[in-house]
């Protein structure tokens, strides 16, 4: 997986996705469903992507066809949410947002992180060790509730509370 | 002061660059005189404890007496990288960054977070939102709106907003106080 990221500076500017999908707006739209974990509408991915609208409905209802994504009625018309969970993992591990954990611990971005000093530049984790999101990009809708609710949970995981504002490493 | 080969072996004991930082800051503490204030964690890499490294950061912003935290860095390795307050330990992938002797948030709201190696402060989240509002305002930093939301979000039930509206108001961001809330409210959909 690291071998993919050959140039760590940046790592994750080529949409590697959007090649393998052989397309650019699928590409996008598989990674805004993965990174989002939530249903999306056609139109809020065509906003964050600055894509074309019937592009993204024409690849949404081919995708469905495929079994890959389901749709639904919501409150803002049709929803999609990826349910095919390797296409997410394979998105995650692509995506031009995305950066592996192994990739940002590397000796190489280390260094550079270093030279930088150390990286003003926050980076996001999606789940516990995979992955490191870029900033500088339009986020999906979504992405930092579950980016909160994540960071929670890995927060109650690691300390247990002890008084109102203290706590015990576990 | 606890010895250098010490600190090594327990700062390279973890793979988690969070726990690297929380560790960092316990062995820190417990190498300091005791009985004065405890150096604090502040800014992003307290951010980054708070989401338990959901947020990276690289350095870590402390708050103490400069004079007795450089004595304590040096005798750990640490050289002065960038800058005249950011020193780097190369070998246990750590950069401390200085940010200043008086601690500008409230001492009451700190988190302590107690480890096998000692007592770790961490700055508040109430006053970490207001820096982030305050930089969101002031400085036009989109991504610290971000991180006001995700500290807002994440620890909801042990925020006291009440403080955070007063402080708002001196500070003069209680536009941003409503903006976060109305956020909170609505989520990021």
């Amino acid at each position: 997986m690291d071998k993919l990221i050959s140039n760590p500076d940046p790592p994750y500017a080529m949409n590697r996705l959007g090649e393998l999908l052989g397309s650019t707006t699928r590409g996008n739209l598989v990674e805004a469903l993965a990174l989002s974990e939530r249903s999306l509408t056609a139109y809020g991915v065509a906003r964050a992507y600055n894509m074309n609208i019937a592009k993204v409905y024409g690849e949404m209802r081919r995708l469905e066809g495929l079994g890959l994504v389901r749709s639904s009625k919501g409150s803002r018309g049709r929803e999609y949410v990826l349910v095919d969970d390797s296409l997410r993992e394979l998105a995650l591990k692509l995506s031009s947002r995305v950066q592996t954990y192994a990739s940002w611990r590397s000796p190489e971005s280390k260094r550079a992180r270093f030279r930088m000093g150390l990286a003003s530049v926050p980076r996001f984790s999606l789940d516990g060790q995979s992955t490191a999101v870029a900033t500088g990009q339009r986020r999906m809708p979504g992405e930092l509730e579950n980016l909160a609710n994540l960071g929670r949970k890995k927060f109650d995981a690691k300390y247990r509370r002890v008084s109102e504002r203290a706590y015990d490493r576990i | 002061m606890i010895e250098y080969s010490r600190v090594r072996r327990v700062i390279r004991g973890t793979d988690d660059p969070t726990d690297k930082k929380i560790r960092f800051m316990a062995l820190l503490t417990s190498s300091l005189p005791k009985g004065r204030r405890r150096p604090v964690l502040a800014g992003g890499s307290a951010i980054e404890v708070y989401l338990d490294g959901t947020l990276r950061t690289g350095d870590m912003d402390i708050v103490y007496n400069r004079k007795a935290l450089e004595e304590v860095l040096k005798a750990w390795g640490f050289a002065l990288g960038g800058g005249l307050r950011a020193w780097a330990n190369e070998e246990l992938g750590l950069a401390v960054d200085m940010v200043g002797e008086d601690y500008s948030g409230s001492y009451e709201r700190v988190t302590t977070i107690t480890t096998e190696y000692g007592p770790a402060t961490i700055m508040g989240i109430e006053d970490l939102i207001l820096k982030r509002l305050a930089s969101a305002k002031f400085w036009n930093v989109p991504t610290d709106l971000e991180q006001a939301f995700l500290l807002g979000k994440a620890h909801d039930d042990s925020i006291d907003w009440s403080y955070i509206q007063e402080e708002s108001r001196k500070a003069d961001t209680g536009d941003f106080v409503a903006k976060l809330k109305g956020m909170l409210a609505k989520g990021d959909r």
